[in-house]
């Protein structure tokens, strides 16, 4: 494994504060022929299970009417009364604190058993491509939270566990160094502020540590509120940010909403031309507008379009010196793509290293 | 941010400005000076300004509105790589065919130079040049290792300051695509080689690896003309043009890195179209 990249981030610097766009009109979720519908009637609740597909379950964000399936998503109008027959609660009941953790896990949308074949659990407070602070920021907010989820799981599995968070961070860590005392059997480690540690292997060579099952914080903020507080999941985090924008934040979505009624709500494009990116500056994909926000989202770039000109290539090397996996970025541009390393892991360093603007092994697609 | 960006423009415009003090030692080194000491007429030195002027207004024409500051820094390389008795009428044909073949090769890179210069190497005997000035022509001077350092000895017109040579590759190390590994492992091997054949010959190491010609190639051509990809043939390509390099300014060939660089140049394109080739038949069937 090479020497991991520092990126050379710009003037964007996502606030600190999280929104929230709770309140859509409509709601789309994705749904394909083969779902198990279990729809009995039009009207439906918060967190009420809508369909199975792929074996994974579905709920209602919100309690509305189902209007019905239109290109592949079901469509549901939003009544705005947030009723639910999955009753949530604030805080805790003594019928709760009778449950043991395995009746309180029964209907958590998680496999817990996944867990136990492990030694280890990493709990990552890192993101790693540019302008994302979803881990970090949720972990800063909510630790008392999420420390709560991860002393539940210790005391049901009794596991190493380990916080994982950026030297930069200095916010958090004072946040996690502040709590950390009433978790003994938690370690924190501290790692630099390179590109791609937060991949699994990278950080499992980086800690010296090959057993490990991985929870990012915001997966055990979600398990903290379907478990602890019996809450559905019914929205997601989006860090919504870009140079083209006012500016970037931490958006907490209704799972469904249409992402160009979050931009008009939330935001003010400053730019006439611009691209949408998700899930990456580096290795993402370029959307449009239409898309609809869904669990898999976790940050949209509104970038001003640039005219990017790919060049010859001017046999620098520097792909090559800056692959954390020495994939040989090179042999695949020469070989037009039909070489691709397996140990690849579609960083996007290579391309972003590219003086000539080369589309190599990872790239925005 | 989906692609690395630094300021070239601020390095650019680093290396024009030494440029032109290059050709300001060139110009003083191979005119002023006489003209202060009463050897020349100022008139005489003008032909160095003009070919300048030359060299950028026929640069202008070909390239009108598309003109980068890359090109700025050849249209000087141009001018300090000239021998300086070399006819303005000669120079001025040789620059509209640099010219227009760039205009169809469209390289970044600096072969074009490479090629420029070893065409102005080849001519030299033939029309009888040599890197002497008008003055140094009919006078003997002794130039010791300082000389050749500050760019008082014999060479092209604008390139026999050593120690600027040195700056200018070290600014270019700014820019971090610069391959200076391949300068580096170059240098070194010609550096020991001098020293062994020194202790082997007994004769001075400093002043022959004060050598303008290989400081200029090695440290400003060498890392932007096209070297291997991976790193261990970079080094290796490095290390062979210095010891073919070495061997022939030993037989007494003044130009030797201008020519065994283009040498090496023709050979590694031949190898690496060859291993495109291999490459692409063993994927692509």
């Amino acid at each position: 494994m090479k020497k991991l990249a520092s990126l050379k981030t710009s003037n964007i610097k996502v606030s600190s504060f999280i929104e929230e766009y709770l309140f859509p009109q409509k709601l789309y979720l994705e749904i394909s022929n083969k779902a198990d519908l279990k729809i009995k009637s039009k009207k439906v609740y918060k967190g009420q299970l809508l369909y199975i597909d792929n074996n994974n379950s579905y709920y209602s964000p919100v309690s509305g009417d189902i209007i019905g399936i239109n290109n592949n998503y079901l469509e549901i109008e939003n009544d705005f009364k947030e009723e639910d027959n999955y009753k949530g609660i604030d805080d805790f009941t003594t019928k709760t604190l009778k449950l043991s953790f395995k009746d309180k896990i029964q209907n958590a949308n998680f496999d817990f058993n996944k867990i136990d074949k492990y030694q280890n659990i990493i709990v990552s407070g890192i993101e790693d491509q540019p302008y994302i602070v979803n881990n970090t920021l949720l972990l800063e907010k909510y630790t008392s939270e999420i420390l709560e989820m991860v002393d539940l799981i210790y005391n049901e599995y009794h596991k190493d566990i380990i916080i994982v968070v950026k030297d930069n961070e200095t916010t958090l860590i004072n946040k996690i160094s502040s709590l950390i005392g009433s978790y003994p059997y938690i370690k924190v480690e501290i790692v630099p502020n390179l590109y791609p540690i937060g991949n699994k292997n990278i950080l499992s060579k980086y800690l010296n540590i090959k057993d490990f099952y991985y929870f990012s914080s915001e997966d055990l903020y979600y398990l903290y509120e379907d478990i602890v507080k019996d809450r559905r999941r019914s929205t997601t985090f989006v860090t919504i940010s870009g140079n083209a924008l006012d500016k970037n934040v931490l958006v907490n979505i209704k799972i469904g909403t249409p992402l160009n009624e979050v931009i008009n709500a939330l935001f003010n494009i400053k730019e006439e031309k611009y691209k949408i990116i998700k899930n990456g500056l580096l290795n993402g994909e370029y959307v449009n507008e239409q898309l609809i926000i869904d669990q898999s989202i976790r940050a949209i770039y509104i970038m001003k379009d640039i005219n990017i000109v790919e060049k010859k290539c001017i046999l620098c090397g520097k792909c090559n010196n800056v692959c954390p996996f020495k994939c040989n970025p090179y042999l695949s541009l020469i070989s037009k793509g039909k070489y691709r390393s397996k140990k690849c892991i579609n960083c996007g360093l290579c391309t972003y290293i590219c003086p000539s603007n080369i589309k190599l092994g990872g790239y925005v697609k | 941010m989906t692609h690395y960006e630094i300021d070239y423009k601020k390095i650019d415009k680093i290396l024009i400005s030494l440029c032109l003090i290059l050709f300001m030692i060139g110009y003083y080194k191979n005119g002023l000076i006489y003209v202060l000491h009463g050897e020349l007429k100022f008139i005489n030195t003008l032909n160095y300004i003009l070919m300048l002027g030359i060299s950028m207004l026929i640069m202008f024409l070909f390239k009108k509105k598309n003109i980068t500051s890359k090109d700025i820094i050849k249209a000087f390389l141009i001018v300090l790589l000239i021998p300086p008795r070399l006819n303005i009428y000669i120079y001025t044909f040789i620059v509209i065919l640099f010219n227009i073949i760039k205009k169809y090769i469209k390289d970044e890179s600096y072969l074009d130079i490479l090629i420029y210069k070893v065409v102005l190497c080849l001519l030299m005997p033939i029309i009888n040049l040599d890197y002497q000035n008008i003055i140094e022509v009919s006078t003997n001077y002794l130039y010791g290792s300082l000389d050749n350092f500050i760019g008082e000895a014999v060479g092209n017109f604008g390139t026999t300051s050593i120690l600027l040579i040195i700056v200018f590759f070290f600014v270019s190390t700014m820019n971090y695509y610069f391959k200076k590994d391949v300068s580096i492992y170059a240098f070194t091997t010609f550096i020991i080689l001098e020293v062994i054949s020194s202790l082997v010959f007994h004769n001075n190491f400093v002043i022959n690896i004060l050598n303008n010609n290989m400081f200029f190639t090695t440290l400003i051509l060498l890392p932007r003309v096209y070297t291997p990809v991976y790193k261990h043939f970079e080094i290796i390509f490095g290390i062979i043009f210095s010891i073919i390099s070495f061997l022939m300014l030993k037989t007494g060939i003044v130009n030797a890195p201008y020519y065994c660089l283009l040498i090496m140049e023709i050979i590694f394109y031949i190898l690496r179209r060859l291993y495109i080739i291999m490459i692409n038949k063993k994927y692509n069937n």
